[in-house]
């Protein structure tokens, strides 16, 4: 999975409308929230296979952050 | 990892209840959204929010059951003077003391030679009470077993505007006749208990170490959500249940079918904690699609100690399951922490489906502590 793709199934991760940018900042993305978190952890376990720790989502801070830890 | 293999105790019939009373949709939920169609949505595609039914003031899990007890031997058509033991499972009992296994003893008049007890476990309770009662039955302690497990979701449960529960939860109560067969049928247990993690999934108070008093049930407090909690509530650390969910219990699947030698399963009776946490155990277990029924958790929500057996009988309709001999794999986790899994043949078995009841006459909670004052205050030992 190129980056173009890993940002697009983000944003059908996150169930958002809009397009999920590389320098966007989490917190300023609406639908960042718990729900997001479990979502966010199931993609990367099941799609992915890496573990990806609840420790480790809280200390995610950008989208490129996520991306890090896809090895993206 | 405890596993244990059984020959000649067999499941003659289910039945299942849920109390129709207060039933809350998923437009109803919308409130905990800030009142946003879009967020609401949003919720319900990830997690897969639907209905819920709730207990209204004064409806018990022990109520339920009785009703679903009652439901069974009539339609399995037994003397129930062979009942030798009745298993209560539940983490909503009627008092601190005595159990409810004893109280449903004497309100569905089983025979004095029938032992009673009562089994503390949350969402691994269906499977627990299948284990204990096979045991009883493999060892010939007993012959016969109605095991009674429920739960409640109750108006004061949810009373407390805690998004976290209220979403999830509705109240249920099934009965299950397990009795000794002299042919062969072979099935297959696998537990698994994480102690260390008992503060994941707790409900503080009510018990000795935070008891009942100075005003803890009006105290709330809030987390960084914005979520009231009463100690008195269940308490979920979400995000570490689902961590511990997803990387556990697929590993425990595989066990658990290694260890029964079975590669024909049927179908995977998975408890509901959520849409994305059954779809997500699948997809790493390897488990077709085909074998898994993920519409359970929005129809009726997370029953908890009963939710697998909602999967199945959401699944399986009653003349399917009474004309047909299939080979469940039977799977839950949850409170404890506690993972269970059992591989069970089911032959030609009765089925009530899951019932919607609306209960009536039913005792408030007023009612009950006027009926002990008056008890306690005409009490005289002279």
């Amino acid at each position: 999975m190129n980056k173009e793709e890993f940002l697009e199934k983000l944003q059908d991760v996150l169930e958002r409308d809009e397009e999920i940018t590389e320098d966007m900042v989490l917190e300023d993305i609406e639908e960042w929230d718990s729900l997001s978190a479990m979502a966010l952890m199931a993609f990367f376990n099941n799609v992915l296979s890496i573990t990806l720790l609840p420790a480790e989502v809280r200390e995610m801070k950008t989208v490129a952050d996520i991306l890090h830890k896809a090895g993206i | 990892m405890k596993q244990n293999q059984f020959s000649h105790a067999v499941i003659k019939g289910i039945s299942y209840v849920i109390p129709s009373n207060i039933h809350k949709t998923l437009d109803d939920k919308i409130e905990y959204f800030g009142n946003d169609k879009k967020k609401l949505n949003r919720a319900c595609k990830i997690i897969g929010y639907g209905d819920t039914y709730i207990s209204p003031n004064g409806l018990t899990a022990v109520d339920i059951c009785e009703y679903a007890a009652n439901d069974l031997i009539k339609n399995i058509n037994i003397d129930i003077s062979t009942i030798d033991a009745i298993i209560f499972v539940s983490q909503s009992p009627d008092y601190k003391a005595p159990c409810s296994a004893q109280v449903l003893h004497g309100r569905l008049g089983l025979s004095q030679s029938c032992i009673a007890i009562d089994i503390n476990q949350g969402c691994t309770g269906y499977i627990y009470g299948l284990h204990t009662s096979f045991a009883y039955i493999e060892s010939k302690v007993c012959q016969r077993v109605l095991l009674l497990v429920g739960d409640n979701a109750s108006e004061d449960y949810v009373s407390s505007g805690n998004k976290t529960i209220n979403l999830l939860f509705s109240s249920s109560g099934s009965a299950t006749l397990i009795e000794y067969s002299e042919e062969c049928h072979h099935s297959y247990f696998t537990i698994d208990t994480i102690g260390k993690y008992y503060d994941t999934l707790i409900v503080p108070a009510g018990g000795e170490r935070i008891p009942l008093k100075n005003g803890l049930y009006e105290q709330i407090i809030y987390d960084k959500d914005g979520n009231p909690h009463r100690l008195t509530d269940a308490f979920i650390d979400g995000l570490s249940t689902f961590d511990f969910t997803i990387t556990s219990v697929p590993k425990h699947i595989k066990e658990c079918i290694m260890y029964s030698n079975i590669n024909n399963i049927d179908f995977f009776a998975i408890h509901q904690g959520n849409k994305q946490i059954v779809k997500s155990i699948a997809s790493k277990a390897d488990i077709d699609i085909d074998k898994i029924f993920l519409d359970t958790f929005t129809r009726y929500g997370n029953t908890s100690s009963t939710s697998c057996l909602s999967n199945l009988l959401d699944k399986y309709e009653p003349e399917y399951l009474n004309n047909n001999s299939l080979n469940i794999c039977f799977v839950s986790f949850g409170i404890g922490l506690s993972i269970a899994s059992a591989i069970i043949r089911l032959n030609n078995i009765y089925s009530s489906g899951i019932i919607l009841h609306h209960f009536d006459n039913i005792q408030s909670q007023d009612d009950a502590i006027k009926f002990w004052k008056e008890k306690i205050e005409n009490y005289t030992a002279d």
